[in-house]
């Protein structure tokens, strides 16, 4: 349970003082007695308050001044004031100098027991949301996300600039690499980051069931539609929505989605009113878009609209040493969460978490070693603990890949043969210097970071 | 422990009235019949109704002298009562966490 408020009574007469801080404090309030003006500065500026109720007519320091000083210090303490002699000038002057409240003595006991409630619970809350924004300030940067590979530094890089604009994200890798890990790094580095972040996986939900997910729908609006339901776009206005698997959005969906996009508004479903939205939109997937609109499954204007800024996720295989980092980390989680002991992973185990060819990303990853901390006997995680078949081997024979895939991974296997000599290398692959350094932008391949 | 019962209006300085007055923790406290006469609000006399408000207001004062502060529970006699509408919602008993409160000597809450 919180602190009760801290409330101070100023009055230079005794009785109105004494009664009045009693009749608080019977309402659970630390009210304290103050016997005038010069008093209440010299204890606001050496304590704690959350609410001041002064006397206007009292010598020397009148209310006036108490309500000045407290405004100055810009403590953002409510004063109530109150008077026996009501005149319109000092009504009015009290309010214009940013009194909470002018109160006329005798005080009705109903009306001061609402007002004092209500700034009460106004302050609590305050208080409340100053630790709420703290937390999320803490939350903040990239804390989840490890990596120190060159192409999780360039991303995290990117994230970190686009951050704070309102442009529509495009976030693109294969499945388990951590899409909406990025997604709700964006959010969280965003001025947005104390409105809701919301996000609707549009490839688990059929299509008429996206549309009032996303959109609401009024009572009535169909058959079972029996009370206003609010949509996705609506609960995250002002935040973020985070639209994940977005290539499998039905037709008339993506229509709908390109209108929002547009417009910034939408209409419930069944609703003839429309309703303004200022969400953004980060969209998710782990399929060729482009080749999607290629086969006309996507359409192309809202391709354009959703691939404002793309971030592209890396394969964990093209990440370096961060499978060995991330490793660490799920070794570190899972052996503490499940009680075993376990500090580490033997060569070999290191040298297989490294030369495997991770077709589930990080999820796999992580997956992999919450089962070797169960299943593995002793404080080191031995090779034969991960479990890893050898289909997926780096350089064993691959599953089927499509030719620029293929092609991909045999310049990598080329240059890193040659020390990321691209002459030489070029050479090799019988293209000139000027193609492969344009291969390289194509698949966003870079030699990576030496480790110490 | 005092209680007194009177028929005249009560105030405390700077409200225009009270029900009643007892200081926490005190050792005697004082209630009006005044307001809880249906005749003050212009309404025709109801002995049973002023006497279920007496005991609630008398029971309430009580709660002060043992010690127990203001509780949000509505139904609870330590609800405050700053109209006769509040009196009237109350029921003549503590709620069960008053009840804890007044079994353990009866100590200070804040409201919210």
């Amino acid at each position: 349970m919180t602190r009760s408020a801290r409330i101070m009574v100023v009055d230079d007469e005794k009785i109105v003082r004494e009664s009045l801080s009693a009749w608080l404090q019977k309402s659970g309030y630390d009210a304290v007695a103050v016997d005038g003006g010069q008093r209440a500065l010299e204890l606001l500026e050496r304590e704690e308050w959350d609410l001041l109720l002064v006397d206007l007519k009292m010598p020397r320091v009148d209310g006036l001044k108490v309500l000045r000083r407290t405004l100055e210090s810009k403590s953002d303490i409510p004063v109530l004031i109150f008077t026996a002699y009501a005149t319109v000038e000092t009504a009015v002057e009290a309010m214009k100098a940013g009194a909470y409240d002018y109160l006329v003595k005798p005080i009705d006991p109903d009306v001061l027991a609402m007002k004092v409630e209500k700034i009460v619970e106004r302050q609590n809350l305050a208080r409340e949301n100053v630790v709420l924004r703290r937390k999320i300030d803490s939350l903040c940067q990239f804390d989840e996300i490890i990596g120190n590979s060159r192409p999780m530094q360039q991303l995290l890089e990117l994230v970190g600039s686009v951050a704070d604009s309102d442009a529509t994200v495009l976030v693109t890798g294969e499945s388990g690499t951590g899409k909406e890990l990025i997604a709700r790094a964006i959010h969280r580095n965003s001025k947005r980051r104390y409105k809701p972040f919301i996000a609707v996986s549009v490839g688990a939900l059929p299509a008429s069931l996206v549309e009032s997910e996303m959109f609401g729908y009024e009572k009535g609006a169909f058959t079972g539609a029996d009370h206003r339901h609010l949509g996705k776009f609506e609960m995250a206005d002002g935040g973020t929505l985070f639209l994940d698997e977005i290539a499998e959005l039905a037709a008339k969906v993506q229509v709908d989605l390109l209108r929002v996009l547009e417009e910034h508004s939408f209409f419930r479903l069944g609703g003839d009113r429309e309703i303004g939205t200022d969400a953004r939109v980060i969209a998710a997937t782990n399929r060729d878009l482009r080749r999607e609109v290629e086969q006309g499954t996507f359409r192309e204007d809202l391709y354009y609209r959703l691939n404002v800024i793309e971030v592209h996720l890396p394969p964990l295989r093209e990440r370096g040493d961060d499978v060995i980092l991330l490793a660490e980390h799920f070794l570190k989680k899972y052996s503490t969460t499940s009680g075993r002991k376990k500090d580490c992973f033997t060569p070999q185990a290191i040298t297989r978490l490294r030369d495997y060819y991770w077709p589930g990303n990080v999820r796999e990853l992580e997956n992999t070693i919450e089962r070797a901390v169960l299943v593995g006997k002793g404080a080191e995680v031995q090779v034969q603990d991960l479990w890893l078949d050898n289909e997926h081997h780096q350089s064993a024979g691959q599953a089927l890949v499509s030719l620029r895939e293929a092609e991909k991974k045999h310049i990598v296997r080329v240059l890193e043969e040659n020390g990321w000599n691209i002459t030489r290398s070029a050479r090799i692959l019988q293209i000139d210097r000027a193609t492969l350094y344009n291969k390289l932008k194509q698949y966003r391949l870079s030699r990576p970071r030496k480790q110490s | 422990m005092v209680l007194a019962i009177t028929p005249v209006d009560l105030f405390i300085p700077a409200l225009t009235f009270v029900f009643g007055e007892a200081h926490l923790a005190g050792s005697s406290g004082v209630i009006s019949t005044f307001r809880l006469r249906e005749e003050y609000y212009g309404r025709r006399p109801d002995r049973g109704l002023l006497l279920s408000r007496v005991e609630k207001t008398a029971i309430h004062e009580v709660g002060h002298l043992l010690g127990l502060t203001h509780c949000l529970d509505r139904n609870c006699v330590m609800h405050a009562s700053n109209s006769l509408a509040d009196t009237d919602v109350k029921s003549t008993s503590l709620c069960p966490h008053c009840h804890a409160r007044w079994e353990h000597g009866g100590n200070h809450r804040p409201p919210g």
